[in-house]
């Protein structure tokens, strides 16, 4: 079996992260901070010290700015609903996922939120001056994918970042948190939406928004939070203010382990390393006829994901061949991305995505190479 | 003549800084427990940390530094 869907969820997870899981499960169990007790410290250190991983991992100097969430799609959603009112404007590009092009739509339905998506070039990329003739004075925020998760396109976000004034930036980093380096502080991104179960290499049901000091959200969820308990009113300090009810805790424990991982490997090195093996596989796969290969031309600014498809035949169908003939696990449709299907011209059917993870080999890639080869001659 | 308390007790916003505050303290050699808070203190987050009332002019120095993240420092009969 070779799983090269990473960008859906990476997969196999280290050992750390199932013996902190575990660990946590067997030994510990208890809801953190909630109680006096030992146990529940315990857990509650576990929390703390996951909480300090990340920050470490994406730049931030204070951990409490960083929200933990079951995904990224709820801290997109707790930073669009949290910060947008009645009429404000914002400033996104024609490449985003559904994480964002919904509740956008959502919130235009529900607040007249107005939205300008900026075009992309052919290969996903954002000219940041297109950024900055979007701005209105009623622009509230500009939202930008770090990658998209249909091309593997790296934006250029501190240049993004150069031309907004005072107009905040949220950045979706779905696909980009573990895969390539990320400074939040020295970015002066407003907002970081992460997911802890792709790169970061945590387990489902882990994310989290990343809040800068300039930031005034509105919690989405409201509740309990162990925190001045007498009071009907939601704390206001961080990170309680948005993480009301128990959080998951034996996921939270994987993810600190699994950002301990890969601090401990260095992300730049692991980054550099993954794109030589990619760029050897992008070669391969150019010399198949009728296979029409989107995205960037190299291998910089993207990360280890290509789309493309075989002429003449449908993404399902050759999905379909590589799982049941070769064993090879990849991803086609749509992405939850048809805004950058749209872009790219491969709307609705959609387009083949591999891509690969920090347990793929060269081996996993030349062997999907041969079997698309095999494929397109079949 | 009263005798001096043996404890005084940190109280918190929240847990976050209840252990990174425990955190530094161990770190810094100054010895700490952490306790549920008191019903009298419970404003604050549900636990709280207890330390050695001969350490309070160090604690309250580090907190007047912002390097103890602590919101009081309490005696028993404060």
């Amino acid at each position: 079996m070779i799983y090269l869907d990473h960008a859906a969820s990476s997969h196999p997870k280290p050992d750390v992260v199932m013996d902190a899981m575990m660990g946590f499960l067997r030994n510990i169990g208890a809801n953190p901070g909630r109680s006096g007790h030992r146990m529940s410290a315990a857990a509650a250190r576990i929390v703390f010290e996951a909480r300090e991983s990340v920050a470490r991992l994406l730049g931030v100097a204070d951990s409490r700015r960083v929200i933990f969430t079951p995904n990224a799609t709820v801290a997109v959603n707790l930073a669009l609903f949290g910060l947008l009112k009645q009429g404000d404007h914002v400033v996104t590009t024609s490449v985003e996922h559904n994480a964002v092009a919904r509740p956008l739509a959502r919130l235009s339905a529900e607040r007249a939120v107005t939205v300008t998506a900026v075009q992309t070039d052919g290969e996903g990329l954002v000219d940041p001056s297109s950024i900055r003739a979007g701005l209105t004075d009623r622009t509230r925020l500009v939202v930008v994918a770090h990658a998209s998760n249909v091309l593997g396109t790296v934006q250029p976000l501190a240049e993004i970042k150069d031309v907004l004034g005072t107009v905040p930036l949220l950045v979706d980093a779905a696909q980009t948190a573990g895969a390539t380096p990320i400074d939040v502080d020295a970015l002066g991104a407003d907002l970081l939406a992460f997911t802890g179960h792709k790169a970061l290499l945590g387990p489902q049901g882990t994310g989290g928004l990343v809040l800068s000091s300039k930031i005034e959200l509105s919690p989405l969820v409201y509740g309990g939070t162990g925190s001045r308990s007498e009071s009907d009113l939601q704390p206001d300090f961080l990170p309680d203010r948005f993480e009301s009810g128990t959080s998951n805790t034996p996921g939270i424990a994987g993810l600190g382990a699994a950002c301990s991982y890969l601090l401990a490997r260095g992300i730049e090195a692991q980054h550099r390393e993954a794109m030589e093996r990619f760029g050897r596989f992008l070669q391969k796969i150019r010399r198949i006829p009728d296979l029409v290969l989107y995205g960037r031309e190299g291998t910089d600014a993207r990360l280890a994901l290509a789309s493309f498809n075989l002429r003449g035949r449908s993404p399902s169908d050759v999905g379909r061949m590589l799982d049941e003939r070769y064993g090879i696990m990849v991803r086609v449709g749509l992405h939850c991305a048809p805004w950058a299907h749209k872009r790219i011209g491969t709307f609705p059917s959609g387009t083949i995505r591999i891509a690969a993870g920090a347990s793929t080999s060269d081996g996993d890639l030349d062997r999907a190479a041969e079997a698309l080869a095999e494929i397109a001659r079949s | 003549m009263k005798a001096m308390p043996a404890f005084l007790l940190l109280t918190f916003d929240g847990i976050h800084d209840v252990i990174k505050a425990e955190k530094l303290l161990l770190g810094l050699g100054l010895a700490c427990d952490l306790v549920p808070t008191p019903r009298m203190l419970s404003s604050d987050c549900g636990m709280s940390i207890e330390c050695s009332a001969s350490d309070r002019p160090r604690l309250q120095e580090l907190k007047n530094r912002g390097i103890l993240c602590c919101k009081g420092l309490h005696l028993p009969d404060e």
